[in-house]
């Protein structure tokens, strides 16, 4: 993993100055964006996007994660747990230092429910078309899922994009024994040359949420920027 | 109070789903098996179990296709709306899984897993229901589709057909915070309750994006599977439609970009009138508390709150929900029981049966009624197909009402840019 990103950016002068972008003045929440429109920074900020499809089985928290994600606090509206139905697209826009310079991510979420994916046929290639990473979505409450995330990954591996590698293991909790231990994780991440992103969507937050996810979406982006240049240094070899 | 819905196998009587609303106890599972049981008893008699009436309770069953059994329990609705309440549910358990599964299912453990989905969806017809609950997020009709007038509405017409016209679909809809601004022509072609479960299905779910969800027609296709896809072009403005395996969703976004992108300022007016619901050129009576504007012929109405109105107390919903009781209570059982709407309780069928008169023409139910209570007075109109019921504060004079509200109907209309 490179270092180019800079994780603590947002609470820095500059990352403040540019946070009130991302709220809605009027409710002091995460301000959500339809297609047509973009946080208001100045235009002479780069804008990068990003195709990441949500891989797991079914009930690990893809959804929650995207939505804790976006600003969303305390996962989906009443806790209770509903299947997603075919496929939910959501636009996070998430403002990056890398090196010394401020890049705007716009990543897409693509979420579906396995059930979705093998009642339907047509929404797993929608998902993998052009995709720029794979997020596999495991639970640290559950150690079959932990278990599965190779499969899970070799299977997803397999498009032509060769996508980026993200996991994220949710349920997180600190200061308690999990189903999954750290040692396991840390094991994980030697083998697969991956950062297992940690979450919990149900936290409770007392400052303004998002610095309780910018964490995750630093390395989100990390990962993404991590490809790109791996990308770019093959074709210049190529040459 | 509490509304609920059950909902089982007709042969073996196994419990499919319960879905509650209200601040009641969860109904026990022998409550639900005498339920059951009597309807399966009568009709081992030859007998149809309809309904029954308790001192503030009503009970509904409706068996569906000879395989699925749904028994409503409600205080404080009518019979007619738990009737619609009911064919509401069934075809939203069509739209998720389609007709075959739910007439075959090939196991009941599976039926019910797949029916969860449905969950959310059935929620939000309770929320439709008037049981005396004073918080709700939103007063909703049953099997009407909720809407909103907006300023430029003729605007968004033309872009919308613009946007149908490149997905090669005839099947779409803009919707403003979930209240539908336009919709092309076949849109209103479908069925009032398919209409109603698509934006359901389309909203119920919270913000993202783009949805691609794969829904059956309850009445047009409840064997083929359609997309229902949607987009969200500005905060709290998507547009909706029905499509076949293509265009796929990346190329949708790609074609709603190409045609909504030179309307952002008509979409951001429209986003702006609500929740107010009609245009600012026209002005309310102080009188007047709110209105609900229907047309019960398309199936589709205009629920508004007067906002220049500050000195009434009673909290912004809750007074909705009166035009709403108003509505299924009076309008329903006395303006709208002639022949040409298929109510069909036997009830009504019995106290308001339409009679020739003497000229020969068909009673086609009463043209206004209202309600005074110490609080406020309601008062609804009819006029071809429209019913204007309106949410007065008490001291208005009781005969006043009349020429309020038809003064009121008449510049809501006026306005040809609003396009209802
Ligand atoms: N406490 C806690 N609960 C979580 C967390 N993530 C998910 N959950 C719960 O797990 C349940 C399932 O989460 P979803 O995000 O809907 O699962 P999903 O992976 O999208 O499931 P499918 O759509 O069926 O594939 C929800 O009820 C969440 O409340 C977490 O980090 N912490
Ligand atoms: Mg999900």
């Amino acid at each position: 993993m490179s270092n180019a990103i800079k994780m603590d950016w947002l609470s820095s002068a500059e990352g403040e100055s540019l946070l009130h972008h991302f709220y809605a003045r009027s409710t002091n929440k995460r301000r959500f964006y339809g297609i047509l429109e973009r946080p208001p920074i100045p235009s002479s900020i780069e804008e990068v996007s990003y195709k990441i499809f949500m891989a797991g089985k079914s009930g690990v928290g893809k959804t929650c994660v995207v939505s804790r994600l976006s600003g969303i606090k305390g996962s989906s509206s009443s806790g209770v747990y509903v299947e997603t139905n075919g496929i939910k697209r959501t636009t996070i826009f998430w403002p990056v230092k890398i090196w010394d310079k401020v890049v705007l991510f716009k990543l897409q979420f693509w979420d579906a429910s396995e059930n979705s994916i093998k009642k339907y046929s047509h929404i797993l290639p929608a998902c993998k078309d052009k995709v720029d990473a794979i997020c596999s979505v495991f639970s640290f409450d559950d150690t079959a899922t932990f278990n599965d995330l190779p499969q899970l990954m070799n299977s997803m591996a397999a498009t032509k994009e060769k996508p980026a590698s993200i996991v994220v293991g949710t349920r997180y909790k600190v200061w308690s024994t999990l189903a999954v231990s750290d040692v396991q994780v840390k094991e994980f991440e030697d083998k697969w040359k991956v950062k297992v992103i940690r979450i919990d969507t149900n936290k409770a937050v007392a400052r303004p949420e998002i610095f309780d996810c910018s964490y995750q979406l630093n390395w989100i982006c990390s990962a993404l920027w991590d490809r790109d240049q791996e990308f770019i240094s093959k074709q210049v070899v190529q040459v | 109070m509490t509304a609920h819905v059950l909902c089982l196998t007709s042969s073996g009587g196994i419990p499919v789903f319960v879905r509650k609303k209200g601040d009641g106890d969860m109904i026990t599972f022998s409550k639900m098996a005498s339920l059951n049981g009597v309807h399966m008893f009568l009709k081992s008699q030859n007998i149809e179990l309809l309904c029954t009436d308790m001192p503030d309770t009503n009970v509904v069953w409706k068996e569906f296709e000879d395989s699925i059994l749904l028994i409503a329990i409600a205080s404080g609705t009518t019979n007619n709306v738990l009737n619609r309440f009911l064919e509401a549910v069934f075809s939203a358990m069509i739209l998720i899984v389609g007709i075959d599964e739910i007439k075959n299912p090939r196991n009941v453990e599976r039926l019910k897993r797949d029916l969860r989905v449905c969950n959310p969806i059935i929620d939000r017809l309770l929320e439709c229901l008037d049981i005396g609950d004073r918080i709700c997020a939103k007063t909703d009709l049953v099997d009407m589709t909720d809407s909103i007038m907006s300023p430029e509405n003729h605007l968004l017409q033309s872009c919308l057909e613009g946007y149908m016209e490149c997905l090669d679909s005839l099947y779409g809809c803009l919707l403003v915070h979930g209240c539908l601004a336009v919709a092309t022509e076949s849109w209103w072609s479908l069925d009032p309750i398919e209409r109603k479960l698509l934006i359901i299905a389309a909203t119920c779910d919270g913000t993202c994006t783009a949805r691609d969800l794969p829904v059956f027609l309850p009445n047009k296709s409840p064997n083929v599977a359609f997309r229902l896809v949607s987009v969200t072009l500005v905060n709290h403005v998507e547009v909706l439609a029905l499509c076949g395996p293509t265009p796929e969703l990346a190329e949708t976004e790609r074609l709603a970009i190409q045609s909504w992108r030179s309307s952002i300022d008509i979409l951001r007016a429209a986003e702006q009138c609500y929740p107010r619901n009609f245009p600012a050129s026209v002005s309310l009576d102080s009188e007047i508390l709110g209105f609900l504007l229907a047309n019960h012929v398309i199936g589709k109405f205009v629920l508004s709150r007067n906002s220049q109105n500050s000195k009434n107390r009673v909290s912004g919903t809750h007074r909705l929900d009166i035009l709403r009781t108003f509505y299924y209570q009076a309008v329903e059982t006395f303006l709208l029981s002639g022949p040409s709407s298929n109510r069909d309780t036997e009830e009504i069928d019995k106290s308001v049966k339409p009679s020739k008169s003497k000229h020969g023409q068909v009673f086609e139910g009463a043209k206004e009624t209202y309600w005074c209570s110490e609080f406020h007075k309601c008062h609804a109109l009819k006029e071809g197909e429209y019913v204007f019921c309106v949410l007065y504060t008490s001291i208005v004079p009781t005969h006043t009402m009349r020429l309020l509200s038809q003064k009121t109907l008449k510049s809501l209309l006026a306005d040809k840019q609003v396009f209802w």
